[in-house]
């Protein structure tokens, strides 16, 4: 009993708590950064139609237990404005990681209390958008390749601390979670146990970018190769995205199954921000490779390696640095060398 | 678990030449793994089938899940793919005798990045029970929007234009369109 209570407690630590080099989260945080930034920026030509005190949702909806907007308080024009530049700012700070936790509570905050403020108008990338900021608020988002890095130990920029992965976790098991829910969802549904559903679903023309060619909805035969394909994929990703041999072969399956979506049906930021989640499942060192295989990051490092070179003996950074901290002293051997 | 036990799950990991890592202290890990048993829990309550299990679950959750932000749905064409292409669209009819038909802006390129969010709407106003509510608020903007083009609406209605789309393998694949009011009201003088 003891024994397998101590496996138990040594595999959760393990899986929660050891130290990985944080390249992951990084790609993760700058990819992200860049989807809510752009999310951000799509909310400008409506912003005061859907959130504003004379737009079509006035007044601000019931709330349930527990929920909360900033703009329950006011819906004023340089209210919502404000609120506004804010998560602009936030999702910007994020994406280069300037002050990133601030930057990842500011953009939780701002995305929270706009789709408080009108849920009406959300769909699932929405709804993702706003889950990831929320475990991104918990990560060591800003630990690596961010301007926080640069300011505090520039010379070890192209380097990654380890940290302990638990947020990355938590992303990682929304994944699962969304494929399991999404995958129960349509075994509820006639349309997708008889194989007719994606027949429908490419024929939804208000949704579509442009029709789908008749030879893809009209043949029942294909219809159920698609349908009973999607549903199969989908219980694949959920579950086999675990392995590591298979990891990266359902990924690369999934990828194409969310780009074909994005390519006919207009889902705003759905795919973008799934294939932002599908980062969080790159090994650590294959992640590292992939930063420091980047041409930019080749130059930046040789030049990087010079000036240390050309610094007196005995000076770490040739200038006083700009924060001298026990923390990064103590870090400079929590890194894996680039 | 103490620090040289930890040291060693390094040693053991993939990546072998790290060198030893600053661990996180024994109550920083109960609390983080409190922290992390309650967010799990109250997400996978939440996704879990419907049932009496849930709903009693569901009520000690839902606080916990809309503070954090974490409610979630996944019903992605589900359970079923609309069955059909629908359009909102809003008729005035103006002082001058004349009769215009607004379709809710949706559109095709960069502008379907804010675009998606009008289609959401259009959902939502049609919605069994729930879209009530904002008919009177929409059809107030369209009229707001139509005096801004300096016309003088008398009546709006809002209406839902609709095609049924057939099981494939028949033809043709889809019914006519069917224009049906769902709302309509007088514009009072500003």
């Amino acid at each position: 009993m003891t024994a397998t209570w101590d496996r138990v407690r040594t595999g959760w630590n393990t899986f929660w708590f050891r130290p990985e080099p944080t390249s992951t989260i990084a790609l993760v945080r700058i990819v992200f950064g860049f989807v809510a930034t752009l999310w951000t920026l799509s909310q400008l030509p409506t912003l005061l139609t859907f959130y504003g005190p004379r737009g079509v949702l006035p007044v601000q909806p019931e709330l349930g237990p527990g929920a909360w907007t900033l703009l329950g308080v006011s819906t004023s024009a340089p209210v919502v404005i404000s609120l506004w530049v804010v998560t602009l700012l936030g999702a910007i700070g994020v994406m280069i990681g300037f002050r990133t936790r601030l930057a990842t509570i500011l953009l939780f905050v701002g995305v929270l209390s706009f789709e408080r403020r009108d849920p009406y108008i959300l769909n699932a990338g929405d709804v993702l958008l706003r889950t990831l900021a929320f475990y991104l608020v918990f990560s060591p988002a800003g630990a690596a390749l961010s301007v926080d890095r640069w300011r505090h130990a520039r010379e070890r920029f192209w380097e990654f601390p380890l940290r302990a992965p638990w947020a990355l976790r938590l992303m990682q098991i929304q994944l699962s979670v969304i494929y399991f829910a999404t995958l129960w969802g349509k075994l509820q549904g006639d349309r997708w146990r008889d194989g007719t559903a994606v027949s429908y679903a490419l024929r939804i023309d208000d949704i579509h970018r442009f029709a789908t060619p008749g030879f893809l909805t009209d043949s029942v035969v294909l219809s159920e190769i698609l349908t009973f394909g999607t549903l199969l994929l989908e219980l694949a990703l959920a579950i086999l995205v675990w392995n590591r041999t298979l990891r990266p072969w359902v990924l690369a399956l999934g990828v194409s199954l969310h780009l074909s979506i994005a390519f006919s049906i207009m889902v705003g930021f759905f795919t973008m921000l799934m294939l932002t989640l599908y980062l969080a499942f790159i090994p650590a060192e294959t992640a590292r490779r992939l930063i420091l295989s980047a041409p930019a990051a080749r130059r930046r490092r040789k030049a990087t390696r010079r000036k240390v070179t050309r610094r007196p003996p005995g000076s770490s950074t040739g200038r006083p640095p700009a924060h001298s901290t026990k923390s990064d002293r103590a870090e400079s051997s929590d890194v894996v060398r680039s | 678990m103490n620090v040289n036990e930890e040291s060693t799950d390094t040693d053991r990991s993939d990546n072998a030449q790290a060198p030893p890592h600053r661990a996180l202290s024994r109550r920083r890990r109960i609390v983080i793994t409190l922290f992390v048993v309650v967010t799990v829990g109250a997400v996978l309550v939440q996704n879990m089938p419907d049932s009496v299990l849930k709903g009693g679950l569901m009520a000690a959750a839902r606080p916990y899940l809309n503070l954090t932000g974490l409610d979630q749905t996944w019903s992605i064409f589900s359970p079923n793919p609309r069955q059909e292409t629908a359009y909102i669209l809003a008729r005035v009819e103006r002082i001058d005798g004349s009769v215009a038909f607004r379709p809710i802006p949706t559109g095709v390129g960069p502008s379907e990045y804010w675009g998606y969010r009008w289609q959401k709407y259009g959902e939502s106003l049609t919605e069994p029970g729930g879209g009530r509510a904002l008919w009177r608020p929409y059809a107030e903007w369209v009229v707001g929007e139509d005096r801004s083009e300096g016309n003088e609406p008398v009546r709006v209605t809002l209406l839902r234009r609709s095609s049924t789309n057939l099981p494939p393998g028949v033809q043709p694949d889809a019914l006519p369109f069917v224009d049906r009011d769902f709302y309509t009201a007088p514009v009072t003088a500003r």
